[in-house]
């Protein structure tokens, strides 16, 4: 990575051994996400979500069903290859603009599997830190929302970085002025 | 929990005018006072609360401080994904336990 900033923000890296062989652990990641994802805790629904898919092919999205027939993507699958390394993309309840990318290793340790993640890309939100972009009004309904109570903390992270980036009146006016359609 | 003392820190429609202010340009507790038409000693009280939250930094200058945005508001992101994947990871092994 060239981009000094990276060092200001590092990847994060876990790392886990199951007891499975490398086929289950991928799978059990994959396809049967929604057996073990926290969803109560890391979610956009919170109370209200369902489920949450992963699409299991390049391309394919984690999409996060909330009650009521909404849909959120979390990201994008970017590199299937079962059973040794899923890579995706991560911008949950955020725009695709500001996302991460999240790289899952799985390989064979003895009768069992040592699943590496490494989430990496905060540096990302720095560079766009530094600009007084525009064109994101998406944060602003998660904050408000964050406010009026619907929201829990896997929404707030939105709101600090959307906070800093842009200032919170300019986008209040924004929302006045008329709601934009949202994710 | 950076980010959720960044969120409570932002709830406050006049720390929410300060970080809109600070967004232009470094200001000292004076200006800021002046410009929002608040107290100092109330400003004082609010970038307090934005700085702990990691949202607003200072430095001296002369015989004042000035107060800037701090993007370590974005590492607030950071810890918040590090204790995610922690928790995921965790539930992630526990389903292989019988």
């Amino acid at each position: 990575m060239n981009d000094p900033a990276a060092a200001v923000f590092p990847p994060i890296r876990k790392s886990v051994s199951v007891k499975a062989p490398p086929e289950k652990a991928f799978h059990r990641f994959t396809a049967e996400m929604a057996s073990w994802w926290p969803l109560a805790s890391h979610s956009v629904g919170q109370r209200d979500a369902e489920t949450v898919v992963m699409e299991g092919r390049a391309g394919g999205r984690i999409l996060e069903r909330i009650r009521g027939g909404r849909e959120c993507v979390w990201g994008t699958v970017t590199a299937w290859e079962p059973p040794r390394r899923v890579a995706f993309t991560w911008h949950p309840g955020d725009d695709p603009a500001r996302a991460q990318d999240v790289e899952v290793r799985f390989t064979g340790e003895g009768a069992g599997t040592r699943v590496e993640l490494e989430h990496r890309g905060f540096e990302r939100l720095g560079a766009l830190a530094k600009k007084a972009h525009r064109g994101y009004p998406i944060g602003w309904s998660y904050v408000l929302g964050l406010y009026a109570g619907r929201r829990g903390p896997f929404m707030a992270l939105v709101t600090v970085i959307t906070a800093t980036m842009m200032g919170v009146m300019r986008a209040k006016a924004r929302l006045t002025g008329g709601r934009r359609s949202e994710a | 929990m950076a980010y959720a003392q960044a969120v409570e820190a932002l709830a406050d429609p006049t720390r929410r005018r300060l970080v809109e202010r600070l967004r232009r340009r470094p200001h000292a507790v004076g200006e800021l006072a002046r410009h929002l038409r608040v107290s100092q000693p109330a400003v004082s009280q609010h970038l307090a609360v934005l700085r702990r939250a990691k949202l607003v930094a200072s430095r001296p200058d002369a015989q004042r401080r000035l107060y800037r945005l701090d993007p370590s508001g974005i590492a607030a992101l950071r810890d918040y994904a590090e204790r995610m994947w922690t928790d995921a990871l965790e539930a992630y092994a526990r389903s292989f336990e019988d």
